[in-house]
C-alpha cells in the first residue's frame, strides 16, 4: 500500500457485510454502529462522495464530536482489515484519518493530550524524566557501539521493565554484542501515529535514526512490536528509514536458539498460552513462527496452548491504538474477555511479546479477580464470558490463577 | 428533531438506560443503511432514516420498548447485522430501529442436551466458537456467519453452509422467544425436544417473517457432535452444463454430504482479475464438504467422486479444495471489481437447474452485464442459485437498473417452478405471485398480531413508502420492467473480450472445437475420462415451460 492510497475508491468497494463490525473488539464495548469499522467506513465514504442530493435530503455527513471520538474508539488492532470481505486496508485508513482530523484541528482527546504533553517535554509518554529511562539497567552501561542496537522502548524502560531485564540476561547469555541508546533514546513515535498528532513525529524519527546509526549497528532489535513497526515501517514510509535492519527481539532470540547459542536448560512449569500481539502479527510483519519456536524451547515442543483464534485472526488484548487513554475500562474489559477463554482452556500463564499487551492483560487479570470476588454477573455481557458464567459456581470462580509474562521472561526462567 | 421524538427518546431512555438510546443525526444516518449500496435517492420514496435508535440488552428492554411504541403508534424495525440486503432491516416509515446486535450473550452451551441458548444478536460464528469449546458444532449456519445474527438468519429463513445435511435456519431451532408487537413475550417450541406435532407451529411463523410479526429475542438451537474435521473436496468442470448435471446426479445418490456449493467460470475469471490463483475450470467448480464419522465420509467421498466424474468433473487437489472451502464466507470478494455488486438469490428445482441457469446467462447477455453465478444446494431438490452483478453503483441510473436484473431472475425462477429467496422491502411485490392465496392468509396473520401495523411495516406483506401509501405490487413491478428497458439502452458493463456473459461459462462455446484443454495432470479433454463431455456445442433451446413472453 502506497502513501497515495485512494481512500474514497477503497471505501467504494465496501459492501457493509459487517464482518469488521462483529469482529471489532471496541465495537463490542461501545455497541453503536458509528463505533464500528463498518460505520466509520460508511461515514468517511459518504464524506468523500457527498453529492448535492445528499445535502438536499439531509444525508450529508459532517465531522462532529461523536464522529471524532468514535474514530478513536478503536485499538487499531487491524482485525477489520483482516476479515474484510473486499480487502479494504481499513487499519491504514483509520491511522490516516486520525492524522487528517488532527490537522483539521480536532482533538486531542483529554487522555491523549496528557500523553502528548509528556512526549513533548520528556520524549516519553509516561511523564518521567529522560534520565530514569536507564534505571532498570542498574549499573550496567553498554558500550557506545555494537553490532546489535537494542531499542528498548518507553514501555519496557519505564513500565514493564521486568521484560527488559529478562531481555538483557538473554542477550548476555547468548553473548550478543549489544548496546542501547540509553537515556538518549526517544519515544519511537507510536503515540504520535496513534493519536494522529504527528507534528513531532519526524523529529523523533530523525533523532532516533541518527542515534541508532551512530552505534554502527547493522541490526536494530526491539522487544516492543510498536517500536519495531515504527522503526521498520513507519519511518521508511515517511522517507526517514535508517541504514539498518529492524527486527523484533523474538526473531533474534529464535535464531539464537536455532543456532544453539541460547539453550534453555529446563522446562517451564505451567500451562502456557500464547497471545499474538496485533502489531507483531497482522499489523506488523506477521511474525508468528519465531515466538512459537521460543515457546517450544521453553515449554517443550507443542507443550503449550493456542487460543482458538490465533496468528492472523488473534483477538486484540485491548491495549493498543492509544485506546487505554480513551477508555481504560473498555480496554481492560477486552483483555478480560480474552483471558476468560484462556482460563476455559486450562491455561495458568498468558505469554505475549509486547509490553503493551503485558500491561493491559495484567489489568485484565486484576479485573477478573475483582469481578469474581464481586460475584458472578459483574460482567455485563459477552461471548466467552458467558461460557464460564453460571458454571462451576463460586468455588471455581474464586480461583483466578492466571499470570501474564513477556516471552523473554518465560525464556529467561528456563536458562 | 421534532418535539414528539425528543419526548419519546426521553421515555425510552428511562426504560432501557440513557446510553442505549440515541437521536444523534450521524447515528440515524448509519441505521438507514444495510448491506449493499442504496442509492441515496431512495429517500425520495422511503423514509429509511429512523427517528430513534435503541440498543436493548434484554428481553425486558425489548418488551418495554414495544409496549411504548404500541401505545404511541410508532413503527419499530428490528435489526441484526443488516446483511441480507432486501431492505428488511431499515425503516420504511421512520420510527424506532431496535439494534439487536449487542444483545449477544451466549447464555448456555449444554453438552447433555446438545443445545445452546443465546440472545438473538449473537453471531453464528460466536455460537460456533462457544459450541466448539464444548466439543460440538453447528449443523447449518449462514455463509455470512462472521456477522450474521441468530435472530437475523432465523427471521430471514435462510439456507447456508451445511443446509444440505442439516436444513435451513428454522431446522436448527428448538425454541424461540419472541416479543410481540404489543410487548407480550411469547415462548414457542421446546428446549429439550423436537417442536413438531403439537398444534400450530408458532415458532415457524417467525422464521422468514423478517421481523414483521415480532422481535426474536432469544433462541435455543440444537448442536451436533464434532467428530473430527470437515473434509472439503472440489471438482472442476469445463462446461457449466456438466457442473449442473453433476449436481443433479449428486442429489440422487444415497449419501448426504455436509455441504454442496458451486461457482461458475465467470466467477473464477473475476477471482483471477483480483489476482487470485484459480484452477483451470471454464465451467466452474463444485465444492462438496463431508462431515461425520470417518467411515461414513469414505463412502460419501466415493459416491461424490462418481457423481462428479460421471459428468466430466475433474477432482482438484486437497489444497485447492481447502481454499475453496475457506472462501465460503468470502464469495463477494469480487466486489472490488465493481465497485458495486448486486447479489440475487432464487430457488430452482434441481432438475431445472441447468435450464434455469441457461436463462440467467441469457439475461446476463441481453443486459450486457458483468455477472457470475454462485450457489449452494439446499436440499435434494432445491438449488439456491445466486447470480450476482458487478456494477459501478456510483452511477444512479445503472444502480437503479440493477433492480431489473433482480426481476428477471425472479421471473426465471418462477418459470422453472422455483421462487425468489427473501422478500424484505424491495421484493414485497413478489408475495402474491409466489404464495397466491397464501399471501392473503399472511396478511390476516399480520393484522391479527399487529393490528396497528407498526412491526417492521412496509415489508413482506405490504409495500410501504414514506408517504404512508401502500403501493400495489403491479405498479412496483411495472417500474422494474421499465428500468430493464433503461438498462438495455445503456452501454454494457462488460469489458470487451473479458467477460462475455454466457460465453465465459461454456454455455456458448468458450473455446473453438478442437481447441483441447490442457489438464493440470497433462491429460487432454475427453481423453481417458470415465465419460465424455456431455455437450459438443450449445444446446438449441434450454428454456423450460412458461418461458418469458418478451
Amino acid at each position: 500500500m502506497t502513501a497515495e492510497m485512494d481512500i474514497a475508491a477503497e471505501l467504494d468497494t465496501c459492501m457493509r457485510c459487517g464482518y469488521c463490525k462483529s469482529s471489532c473488539p471496541t465495537w463490542r464495548e461501545a455497541g453503536w454502529e458509528s463505533a464500528s469499522p463498518r460505520g466509520r467506513a460508511f461515514l468517511l465514504g459518504r464524506m468523500a462522495r457527498a453529492s448535492p442530493l445528499d445535502r438536499a435530503f439531509g444525508l450529508q455527513v459532517e465531522v462532529t464530536d461523536r464522529f471524532f471520538e468514535h474514530f478513536h474508539y478503536c485499538t487499531l488492532c487491524g482485525m477489520c482489515s483482516e476479515v474484510c470481505e473486499v480487502s479494504i486496508p481499513l487499519h491504514r485508513i483509520w491511522e490516516e484519518t486520525r492524522e487528517s482530523l488532527s490537522r483539521a484541528g480536532w482533538g486531542p482527546l483529554p487522555g491523549h493530550a496528557a500523553l502528548m504533553q509528556s512526549l513533548h517535554a520528556n520524549r516519553n509518554p509516561y511523564g518521567q524524566p529522560p534520565a530514569k529511562r536507564v534505571e532498570w539497567m542498574g549499573d550496567r552501561r553498554p558500550p557506545p557501539m555494537a553490532e546489535v542496537a537494542w531499542f528498548v522502548g518507553c514501555s519496557e524502560s519505564y513500565n514493564q521493565f521486568q521484560a527488559a531485564e529478562a531481555g538483557m540476561r538473554l542477550l548476555d547469555a547468548a553473548k550478543v554484542p549489544w548496546t542501547t541508546l540509553g537515556a538518549e533514546e526517544w519515544c519511537c513515535g507510536d503515540p504520535h501515529v496513534k493519536t494522529g498528532v504527528t507534528a513531532d513525529l519526524d523529529e523523533h524519527a530523525r533523532h532516533n535514526v541518527d542515534a541508532l546509526e551512530a552505534t554502527g549497528a547493522s541490526r536494530v532489535v526491539s522487544g516492543c512490536p510498536g517500536c519495531t513497526l515504527n522503526l521498520g515501517q513507519v519511518y521508511p514510509r515517511r522517507g526517514m528509514g535508517g541504514d539498518f535492519e529492524v527486527v523484533h527481539l523474538v526473531e533474534l532470540l529464535a535464531r539464537l536458539v536455532d543456532e544453539g547459542r541460547l539453550a534453555p536448560s529446563k522446562r517451564f512449569e505451567g500451562r502456557v498460552i500464547y497471545h499474538d500481539p496485533c502489531e507483531l502479527g497482522r499489523v506488523g510483519g506477521r511474525v508468528y513462527e519465531a515466538p512459537r519456536r521460543l515457546l517450544d524451547a521453553a515449554c517443550g515442543k507443542g507443550e503449550w496452548l493456542e487460543f482458538p483464534q490465533s496468528r492472523d485472526l488473534a483477538s486484540c488484548c485491548g491495549g493498543g491504538g492509544a485506546f487505554k487513554a480513551v477508555d481504560d475500562g473498555a480496554a481492560v474489559a477486552i483483555a478480560a474477555r480474552k483471558l476468560e477463554v484462556a482460563i476455559e482452556l486450562g491455561a495458568d500463564t498468558v505469554v505475549s511479546a509486547c509490553p503493551t499487551c503485558r500491561f493491559n492483560l495484567n489489568h485484565g487479570v486484576q479485573a477478573l479477580k475483582r469481578r469474581r470476588r464481586g460475584g458472578e454477573g459483574a460482567g455485563e455481557r459477552g461471548g466467552p464470558e458467558a461460557l464460564t458464567a453460571g458454571k462451576g459456581g463460586a468455588g471455581k470462580a474464586d480461583r483466578v490463577k492466571l499470570r501474564v509474562m513477556d516471552i523473554k521472561e518465560l525464556l529467561e526462567r528456563c536458562l | 428533531m421534532a418535539r414528539k421524538e425528543v419526548d419519546l427518546a426521553t421515555r425510552l431512555a428511562a426504560l432501557v438506560g440513557e446510553d442505549r438510546v440515541t437521536t444523534d443525526d450521524m447515528e440515524r444516518t448509519l441505521y438507514s443503511q444495510e448491506i449493499a449500496n442504496l442509492p441515496p435517492e431512495v429517500v425520495w420514496v422511503f423514509h429509511v432514516k429512523p427517528d430513534i435508535v435503541v440498543r436493548p440488552a434484554t428481553t425486558e428492554h425489548v418488551s418495554a420498548v414495544m409496549r411504548l411504541a404500541h401505545a404511541e403508534g410508532v413503527p419499530v424495525t428490528p435489526r441484526g447485522a443488516a446483511s441480507l440486503g432486501l431492505g428488511g432491516a431499515i425503516p420504511s416509515r421512520g420510527g424506532i430501529v431496535l439494534d439487536m446486535a449487542t444483545m449477544n450473550t451466549v447464555e448456555s452451551v449444554d453438552a447433555a442436551s446438545m443445545s445452546a441458548t443465546v440472545q438473538a444478536g449473537t453471531t453464528w460464528e460466536d455460537l460456533a466458537k462457544a459450541a466448539s469449546l464444548k466439543g460440538m458444532r453447528l449443523g447449518a449456519y449462514p455463509s455470512s456467519a462472521i456477522s450474521a445474527t441468530i435472530g437475523g438468519w432465523v427471521s430471514s429463513g435462510g439456507v447456508g453452509i451445511g443446509s444440505y445435511k442439516y436444513g435451513s435456519a428454522a431446522d436448527q431451532l428448538r425454541w424461540l422467544e419472541v416479543v410481540l408487537p404489543d410487548g407480550r413475550v411469547l415462548e414457542t417450541g421446546f428446549p429439550g425436544v423436537a417442536p413438531n406435532a403439537s398444534g400450530y407451529s408458532l415458532m415457524h411463523l417467525f422464521c422468514g417473517a423478517e421481523g414483521t410479526l415480532g422481535v426474536v429475542t432469544r433462541a435455543c438451537l440444537q448442536l451436533q457432535p464434532r467428530s473430527g474435521d470437515i473434509v472439503p473436496t472440489a471438482y472442476a468442470f469445463d462446461r457449466f452444463q456438466g457442473l449442473a448435471r453433476a449436481v443433479l446426479r449428486l442429489t440422487r445418490v444415497p449419501v448426504v454430504p455436509y455441504h454442496i456449493a458451486f461457482v461458475d467460470g465467470n466467477h473464477l475469471q473475476h477471482m483471477q482479475r483480483l489476482g487470485e490463483q484459480v484452477p483451470d475450470a471454464g465451467g466452474g467448480i463444485v465444492t462438496v464438504a463431508l462431515e461425520g464419522h470417518p467411515d461414513a465420509m469414505r463412502v460419501e467421498d466415493r459416491e461424490v467422486a462418481s457423481a462428479m466424474g460421471g459428468e466430466g468433473g475433474r477432482r482438484l487437489s486437497d489444497g485447492e479444495a481447502a481454499r475453496a472451502w475457506e472462501d465460503r464466507a468470502y464469495e463477494f470478494r469480487v466486489k472490488r471489481l465493481g465497485p458495486g455488486l448486486v447479489p440475487g438469490s432464487v430457488f430452482v428445482p434441481a432438475g431445472r437447474f441447468e435450464a434455469a441457469a441457461a436463462d440467467v446467462y441469457e439475461a446476463i447477455r441481453e443486459l450486457g452485464m458483468a455477472a457470475g453465478i454462485t450457489g449452494v444446494v439446499a436440499d435434494r431438490n432445491t438449488v439456491d442459485l445466486m447470480p450476482y452483478y458487478l456494477v459501478d453503483d456510483r452511477k444512479l441510473v445503472k444502480n437503479l437498473a440493477v433492480m431489473s436484473f433482480m426481476k428477471r431472475i425472479t421471473d426465471i425462477a418462477i418459470a422453472h417452478g422455483g421462487r425468489p429467496v427473501g422478500v424484505g422491502m424491495w421484493f414485497a411485490q413478489n408475495l402474491d405471485r409466489v404464495h397466491g392465496q397464501g399471501a392473503e392468509v399472511m396478511r390476516a396473520v399480520k393484522r391479527a398480531l399487529d393490528p396497528k401495523n407498526l412491526m417492521n411495516p412496509g415489508k413482506v406483506v405490504e409495500i410501504g413508502t414514506g408517504l404512508g401509501i401502500a403501493v400495489p405490487g403491479t405498479a412496483m413491478s411495472a417500474g422494474l420492467e421499465l428500468l430493464g428497458v433503461v438498462k438495455r439502452v445503456l452501454p454494457a458493463d462488460t469489458e470487451p473480450g473479458e467477460l462475455a456473459g454466457p460465453g465465459g461459462t461454456g454455455w456458448r462455446e468458450l473455446r473453438s472445437p478442437g481447441d483441447a484443454v490442457e489438464w493440470v495432470d497433462g491429460r487432454k479433454e475427453g481423453a481417458g475420462r470415465d465419460a465424455p463431455p456431455p455437450e459438443e456445442g450449445p444446446k438449441p433451446d434450454r428454456r423450460g415451460p412458461g418461458e418469458r413472453g418478451s
